[in-house]
């Protein structure tokens, strides 16, 4: 896409609404500002650069090239130029540079150092909630500038005095009191369950199950508890993996949810949301733990687990997989029957999710399933997909109705590139894109399904 | 906390405009409700979605999945689109008086 | 003059230090490899090798700024190197290359030449990029300028030397030597020669209080020196004990 041209303030005034403080204050969040909301932050500010390598380093070496600037799909979307990962990540260096840097001190503006006034607090939460935290921008810069740490510390500074999104707050506290981010309670899990395997019952004549809190069963498989809810294909699609290759399963009514919306709030509820996954498995005593099709739940998993609340040697390795990575190998080691025509008629092509590809690392097992089970696959453009993959627009918290602008807007690089196939499927392993590519596709006038990669192993696989 | 007037009574509502408090809903909520999201008139099959949407959340505690909504209303999910024209999870949910479905939907 | 190269040498070293120092005391609590990355220590050295060599992110994101920037620093390089060989080891320089000491500075005046101006002409670019280019202007500092303008007038001044010859190289490596033992001459009477050394000394001075110190802050860039092994290896945070006890 071409950039822009610069338009200011084009998406200032998109704002997620502000959490309150029914849920600030179960997270452990200051209920009100406090009087001395500038100490407290500029405090946090001095901890979590003395804390992440990558944040001190990142306010100090950026040479304001440009590189990224037109990297970022918000910007490209929107033409604010607070949407440049660099002039996003400037937001905090100002602050940075004003209060703990030889030059901003004594320099001032001149030095473009900025006090931290309630206009900057403003400026913080609206853009850093614009930014998806997806890492494209890091991909180009010649530093490997991650503006995603910038905008994880820039929330959890901003969370440190009470002030943090309804959507994001919302979600976590879901997560903690009731295990997922729909808040879908036990009896419902289990009657959702059993309604899927009725239905598939009705539909191949076997009797595939979805089990529930199994314990021994060799893999606790956690998806996205969306999968419950609005991309029940993807449920079906496990479910027969599993039958057909013969491994016994669970889902866990404790742990059900693979996603982790702790990574756009801050650490504490990072590693908490991260902790029932393991107490599962522990408790369950099953041998893998796979991760269903959420994006930021691989990254989650796959780099942040075993730290935050490992040692995981208790499953097998490699630990924690990938539901493309386990069912890739069962059809490499001919444990599934495929028959592809069941998906004739279908084009696809595949999104690489940010975290699933950038920050995990999972890029040829999904195509190696849609080469399998489809015949027409095809690929966007090539400065579009694998680690240089769009964002789908409302990944890191912005999923919510009064982002839609910028989330429409956000989505149309995606958009653009996926008109290019003549594809009318497009397939990707993350329950944010699901929701999210859909309504963008109606949006900007394109007709195309969207859903998993299992969704389509569902339909190829031979009961 | 936002309040709004449906049908002659206060009811506070989310930023979205859904009712906090679902004990409060009745059938004239839902007709007012329609009215806002566009909805001329409510039939039957508007309260059969609606119906099943609040049996359901009494029960469960949550909205139903969208598969389970259309097989027991024998609607096609397009066909809610056309009822409902925000969707199941938000048009229709907020006329059952339930809280809006979030997390990644 | 000896003095005020003595000091700004002292502060760059001090600053640079000071600030190597504040990276190494902050952690890296958890893994953020970009992937797909290597898995392993020598995949690593490939991977920063090819960021720090041949600017390989650089030129997916900007054809057009990686030839500027990357001429420019390699131009920077060769200069330096090229000021080690022709003022402070001359001699062996010469025998190592086994030329005759006027074949040796008739090569010193070609190579000199050609990158003091392969190093300024990029700089322009970079300047009028910063000016015109929209997207770059809105970001752009003052300190952004400032370190184009140092850089541009300490090797413009260097490149008058060469090409207006009115400096005597036997006076500048004397003066030279003298700074390397600590035993002090007086500078060669040339105008630009000052210049080139005071802006120079402002130039190194300046590096640690500046964006300047990206060239040693890229080495620690834990998207990208960090091996993406994070299933392979357990990756412990220090500051978070209860990870590590579990």
């Amino acid at each position: 896409m071409k950039p822009p041209k610069l338009n200011p303030g084009a998406s200032a005034n998109q704002r997620s609404h502000r959490a309150k403080k029914e849920l600030l204050m179960p997270l452990g969040l200051p209920a009100e500002m406090p009087s001395d909301w500038q100490a407290v932050a500029l405090r946090k500010l001095d901890e979590l650069r003395h804390q992440y390598r990558s944040l001190q380093l990142y306010l100090d070496i950026c040479v304001r090239c440009g590189a990224c600037a037109d990297k970022c799909q918000f910007f490209l979307g929107t033409g604010d130029p607070n949407n440049m990962p660099v002039a996003r990540a400037e937001l905090l260096r100002k602050v940075y540079r004003r209060y703990f840097t030889p030059s901003g001190k004594l320099g001032g503006r001149l030095a473009a150092a900025e006090d931290l006034t309630d206009k900057v607090l403003d400026e913080w939460y609206a853009y850093f909630y614009q930014c998806s935290e997806c890492r494209r921008c890091a991909v180009f810069c010649p530093y490997g500038i991650d503006t995603a740490e910038i905008t994880m510390a820039a929330r959890e500074i901003m969370a440190s005095v009470g002030v943090a999104t309804k959507y994001v707050t919302e979600v976590v506290k879901k997560a903690h009191e009731i295990g997922n981010n729909l808040g879908i309670p036990e009896a419902a899990w289990r009657d959702s369950c059993q309604f899927l395997e009725e239905e598939m019952k009705e539909e191949t004549g076997a009797d595939i199950k979805i089990p529930v809190n199994q314990p021994g069963a060799e893999v606790l498989l956690v998806p996205p508890s969306a999968d419950l809810f609005a991309n029940t294909d993807t449920m079906i699609g496990y479910a027969k993996l599993f039958h057909a290759a013969g491994v016994s399963w669970t889902t866990s009514t404790y742990a059900s949810e693979a996603g982790n919306f702790g990574l756009f709030l801050n650490y504490e509820h990072l590693k908490k949301v991260n902790k029932r996954l393991v107490d599962a498995a522990k408790q369950l005593k099953v041998k893998r733990l796979v991760i269903g099709e959420c994006g930021h739940a691989w990254r989650a998993a796959q780099a942040f687990m075993d730290t935050l609340n490992g040692p995981l040697d208790f499953l097998d390795a490699p630990r924690p997989e990938h539901i493309c990575e386990f069912a890739a190998r069962l059809i490499r080691d001919g444990r599934v029957k495929l028959n592809k025509t069941a998906n004739d008629g279908v084009v696809v092509t595949y999104h690489d999710p940010c975290n699933v590809a950038r920050a995990g690392g999972m890029l040829e097992e999904p195509r190696e399933i849609l080469r399998a089970v489809v015949s027409d696959f095809r690929e966007m453009p090539a400065d579009t997909i694998r680690e240089r993959t769009f964002c789908c627009g409302a990944g890191g918290g912005m999923l919510a109705d009064e982002l839609m602008d910028v989330r429409m807007k956000g989505a149309k690089p995606r958009v653009e590139a996926f008109k290019t196939t003549g594809a009318n499927f497009l397939a990707t392993p993350c329950a944010i894109c699901k929701a999210q590519l859909p309504v963008a596709f109606q949006h900007h006038g394109v007709e195309a399904q969207v859903g998993g990669v299992m969704d389509l192993l569902g339909k190829a696989i031979v009961i | 906390m936002a309040t709004i007037e449906l049908a002659g009574k206060q009811f506070d509502v989310d930023e979205d405009g859904f009712i906090q408090d679902t004990a409060q809903w009745n059938d004239d909520v839902a007709r007012a409700f329609a009215e806002q999201e566009g909805i001329v008139e409510l039939t039957e099959e508007h309260w059969k979605v609606i119906r099943f949407l609040r049996s359901y959340y009494l029960e469960f505690g949550v909205a139903p999945m969208i598969r389970k909504l259309c097989k027991e209303t024998g609607f096609q999910l397009k066909y809610i689109y056309q009822l409902f024209p925000t969707g199941p999870a938000k048009g229709a949910c907020k006329l059952a008086g339930l809280p809006k479905p979030t997390g990644c939907v | 003059m000896a003095a005020l190269i003595y000091l700004s040498v002292a502060v760059f070293l001090l600053g640079m230090g000071w600030r190597v120092f504040t990276w190494l005391r902050a952690p890296v609590p958890l893994k953020i490899p970009l992937t797909p990355g290597p898995t392993t220590a020598a995949g690593v050295v490939g991977r920063m090798a090819g960021e720090v060599f041949l600017f390989r992110s650089l030129f997916d994101a900007d054809r057009t700024l990686w030839v500027a920037a990357w001429i420019f620093h390699v131009s920077l390089v060769l200069l330096a190197v090229g000021h080690v060989a022709g003022l402070v080891v001359p001699d062996f320089a010469a025998s190592t290359l086994d030329l005759t000491p006027a074949q040796f500075s008739h090569l010193a005046y070609v190579t000199g030449g050609v990158f003091g101006i392969l190093a300024v002409v990029p700089l322009i670019y970079l300047f009028i990029r910063r000016f015109t280019m929209e997207r770059v202007r809105h970001v752009s500092t003052l300190s952004d300028y400032l370190a184009l303008a140092l850089l541009f007038f300490a090797i413009q001044t260097g490149n008058h030397m060469r090409f207006m010859g009115d400096l005597d190289i036997v006076q500048a490596r004397e003066f030279v030597a003298g700074l390397l033992t600590f035993r002090p001459v007086p500078p060669p009477h040339s105008g630009p020669f000052v210049a080139h050394m005071l802006l120079v000394c402002v130039l190194v001075a300046y590096i640690p209080f500046s964006k300047l110190m990206h060239l040693g802050g890229i080495f620690f860039s834990p998207t990208l020196n960090q091996p993406n092994d994070s299933r392979q290896q357990r990756h412990v945070n220090p500051w978070d004990h209860e990870a590590s006890k579990a």
